[in-house]
């Protein structure tokens, strides 16, 4: 392998240090030491979720279509290895647990412990890159599936944020769960597991990230021993999704289940084209926006809450991806109706809103602030939420980002974001 | 250190983390007729006061000292109820003005615990029927959350005593009963009655925060802090089957046992429960969940205060007998000593990483830091509990098995 240089950046404001390399194999390596911790955190970020569903196989001529559900059942057989044991025991006998969760874009396997570090890092690496199915074991799997599809089931606030999403986007992956139907799961075969994992499971698709008490020249070496086996695939590179297909939404939708107060979830699907290297900025201006006409701070929540009519229940949720950005809130309240209409008038009349001003806007941004530098107290915060597939400003960015964003901004952002936005609602009743 | 007699003072110096942390914690006997008060208090401190007098001026404030947060949270360890109030703030080294930011904390603190939002002699009336709604609807949809419904009716069938059946939020009917009036005078007799701990984890100047702490006026008090409980076992097994319209049924199964904090057999129990069902690899998990498929939730958890071990497991409603034979049987395969070697060996090293790793967090020096004054002796540093840890020998898993006696079985018989 050719000499690889870890490049240092040095984030003096916030008080990290990050490196970072890519290897000759296509790798994207990030390492983060945290030497007065007793953890190290590791983990590999697969470019692949749950809307990756519709795609051209490595090596295949045409567009094929699998069954929802199949990057996460991916994760699932990932952690047997070829004589059906579970890698979950390989970590254990290192003690150190890990684990694997997988979202909308993205398939991503950890590790967290405090001895044998290397040995830990070594397996991980192992383990994203290594894949046996056989029919039995897809079967067994199937089942444990399941259960996890019903639990979920059973918690109404996901259903109401799936809900909405699905109505946000019908038609497309992202209205189906994340880890299928039971349906979709009973259809996924051996040759569609090899398939997916050929597409994806390459390093030029795949991202590594550790933080913790390491010793970062040595952890490096280590990384580079081991990633020495995984030679780049031919044709492999980082996989470009295609837009997703936008019908049009669904504008509401009720249900009625066991819960004691009304659900309401307002969603808004963005239309506007993100730039790639802009978009963790254009997540933060629309976070400060939403947050200034609803958070806690805002007059409106204030009236509201002073009104009975809404609790603490309340979130907020901004994705902003390569394929797809949307706004999601969601709240308990005995007046979802009428909240619904008041939402999505104010959004619309966003630039006449009593909430944004620059002195609400400064506040939110110190609030902001405070709450990611508390986030950094955590070695899974920032291993998870910083964003290894993206190019420019990234999480330690931060206070320079906070720091230069004007009300103006913000206002643009809105501007770009709620003219071409869709919304929708989703409305749970008590039974 | 103590303030006066009652209120202490614990300081646990610290620069790893971004953050500094304050917590206030009352500690007062669990009382069904005290938890609903509490509640209450906790949920007043937490939403306004007379210097900042609605939600939003409250919330405007903290905002603007760099997201400094300001929590209440209700908990119970044994016979004790505790409502702490969580203040977290920005480290000097962070902000761009330096030797302010604690002061400011402990201004609004002291604000908040004298200077609550009141009207006469009780809390205002608005705001007080907002957050006892708030906390009402709260309790009330206490059925979205299976597992928790299903712990508190574990709960009610395996203790004996009154106040451990009592959810630590208190019940709908309990929160009812509470006035203006009432809940004021409730959070009057905390400020002087409760047993006060005030934690300080991070970069403080000790001799200032004391200084300061001297002018809020506390007065001493004496309270008997008692954690433990121990009940006398039954001979028989009570059964509770309660069906719900849920995807999934819940079966929950109380174990109880005679050891307590700090006993020669402590860490054993604790090896027990993670070979049992703490991790990945016991035997809850491997066996049914991984071998049989049967439960895609399973585990066990232990509370050393008050002598149960629980197990819990979702599953398909008609599994429940096939399930309740294979715990079983794990629990008779412990008590004939049948696991290996390497299966007890690997139960060690995961909890000593998960002890290691709880080194990381804020609430964990706060949580040893009150134990070591509480329980004086009886509680372990880290260096002599790691240590404690290796010892445990499958004689002794053998033993604490064998004091473990099935006491309830709860069952939520889904769709």
């Amino acid at each position: 392998m050719k000499k690889v240089q870890l490049e240092k950046r040095a984030y003096p404001a916030v008080g990290e240090t990050l490196y970072q390399a890519v290897l000759t194999n296509g790798l994207k390596v990030f390492l983060q030491p945290k030497t007065d911790y007793q953890e190290t955190y590791g983990v590999m970020t697969v470019n692949f979720g749950s809307i990756d569903t519709k795609f051209t196989p490595l090596g295949g001529q045409t567009t094929r279509e699998y069954p929802a559900g199949i990057a996460h059942f991916l994760e699932h057989k990932l952690f047997e290895d070829e004589n059906g044991e579970d890698l979950l025991q390989e970590f254990v006998q290192l003690g150190a647990e890990s684990n694997a969760f997988t979202s909308f874009t993205k398939t991503s396997y950890l590790f967290s412990g405090t001895d044998n570090i290397l040995s830990c890092i070594q397996l991980l690496q192992e383990l994203v890159y290594d894949a046996y199915f056989t029919e039995d074991s897809i079967e067994k799997e199937q089942g444990i599936i399941q259960q996890e599809i019903e639990m979920y089931q059973d918690n109404p606030d996901y259903r109401l944020f799936f809900s909405v999403l699905a109505n946000l986007y019908p038609n497309t992956p992202l209205a189906v769960d994340i880890a299928g139907t039971c349906e979709s799961i009973s259809e996924i075969t051996v040759e569609d597991l090899d398939e997916n994992f050929e597409t994806f499971y390459h390093p030029a698709n795949i991202t590594l990230f550790i933080v913790g008490n390491i010793d970062v020249e040595e952890v490096f070496k280590s990384i580079q021993n081991t990633q020495a086996n995984f030679e780049i695939r031919e044709g492999s590179l980082s996989y470009q999704r295609q837009p997703l297909q936008l019908d049009e939404v669904i504008p509401t939708k009720t249900d009625r289940l066991e819960v004691a107060t009304p659900k309401l979830a307002v969603g808004f699907r963005g239309q506007d084209p993100i730039n790639k290297t802009e978009r963790f900025r254009y997540k933060i201006l629309l976070k400060l926006l939403f947050a200034m006409m609803f958070g806690w701070t805002s007059k409106r929540y204030q009236s509201l809450y002073e009104a009975g009519k809404l609790d603490n229940s309340f979130t907020l949720e901004v994705e902003v991806e390569d394929v797809f950005h949307f706004v999601i809130l969601t709240m308990d309240t005995s007046e979802p109706l009428s909240l619904s209409h008041q939402i999505r008038l104010a959004v619309k009349n966003f630039e006449q809103d009593p909430d944004v001003t620059e002195e609400h806007l400064d506040i939110i941004k110190s609030e902001m602030y405070g709450e990611f530098l508390h986030g950094f107290n955590s070695l899974e915060y920032m291993a998870t939420q910083y964003e290894t597939h993206i190019e420019g400003e990234n999480l330690f960015d931060i206070p320079k980002i906070l720091q230069e964003i004007t009300l103006s901004d913000v206002l643009q952002v809105g501007r770009r974001f709620i003219t071409s936005c869709k919304a929708a609602d989703y409305l749970i009743f008590p039974k | 250190m103590e303030l006066v007699k009652g209120v202490h003072l614990h300081f646990v110096p610290s620069t790893k983390f971004k953050t500094n942390t304050i917590k206030v914690r009352f500690s007062a006997p669990m009382k069904s007729h005290t938890v609903g008060g509490r509640v209450l208090v906790a949920s007043m401190l937490e939403t306004a006061n007379q210097l900042y007098p609605t939600a939003q001026a409250f919330r405007e404030k903290l905002a603007s000292l760099y997201g400094a947060s300001y929590t209440t949270s209700i908990s119970r360890r044994g016979l004790v109820h505790y409502v702490d109030i969580n203040l977290t703030f920005l480290r000097d080294a962070y902000l761009s003005k330096k030797n302010v930011i604690t002061n400011e904390i402990l201004d609004f603190l002291k604000v908040s615990l004298f200077a609550p939002l009141l009207e006469k002699n009780a809390f205002e009336q608005a705001t007080f029927e907002i957050e006892k709604k708030n906390i009402l609807s709260d309790l009330e949809s206490e059925i979205e959350d299976h597992y928790y419904h299903a712990h508190q009716e574990l709960n009610k069938l395996f203790y004996q005593e009154k106040n451990l059946q009592i959810p630590r939020f208190g019940t709908v009917e309990l929160l009812q009963k509470e006035t203006p009036e009432t809940s004021f005078a409730l959070f009057q007799e905390m400020l002087q009655r409760d047993q006060i701990d005030i934690f300080f984890v991070g970069e403080f100047n000790e001799l200032g925060i004391r200084e300061k702490l001297s002018k809020f006026s506390f007065t001493a008090r004496k309270k008997e802090i008692q954690l433990h409980y121990q009940q006398a076992i039954s001979n028989v097994t009570r059964e509770h089957l309660e069906r719900r319209s849920a995807h999934q049924s819940i079966l929950e199964l109380g174990y109880a046992f005679s050891t307590s904090y700090g006993d020669p057999d402590h860490l054993s129990l604790i090896v027990l429960n993670g070979l049992l069902g703490g991790f990945a690899h016991s035997k809850l998990f491997v066996n049914i969940r991984e071998k049989e498929s049967l439960a895609y939730t399973i585990s066990s958890n232990m509370d050393i205060f008050t002598g149960m071990l629980r197990i819990y497991a979702g599953i398909d409603k008609e599994n429940r007998m096939k399930a309740l034979s294979l715990i079983n049987r794990q629990i008779t395969d412990l008590k004939r000593g049948n696991f290996l070697a390497q299966e007890l060996k690997q139960t060690k090293n995961m909890l000593q990483n998960a002890v290691l790793l709880a080194q990381d967090r804020q609430e964990t020096l706060v949580e040893n830091s009150y134990l070591a004054a509480v329980l004086g002796n009886r509680f372990l540093p880290l260096d002599d509990w790691l240590l404690a840890l290796q010892k445990v020998t499958r004689e002794d898993i053998i033993r604490v098995a064998r004091e473990l006696q099935l006491q309830a079985i709860y069952f939520m018989e889904g769709k």
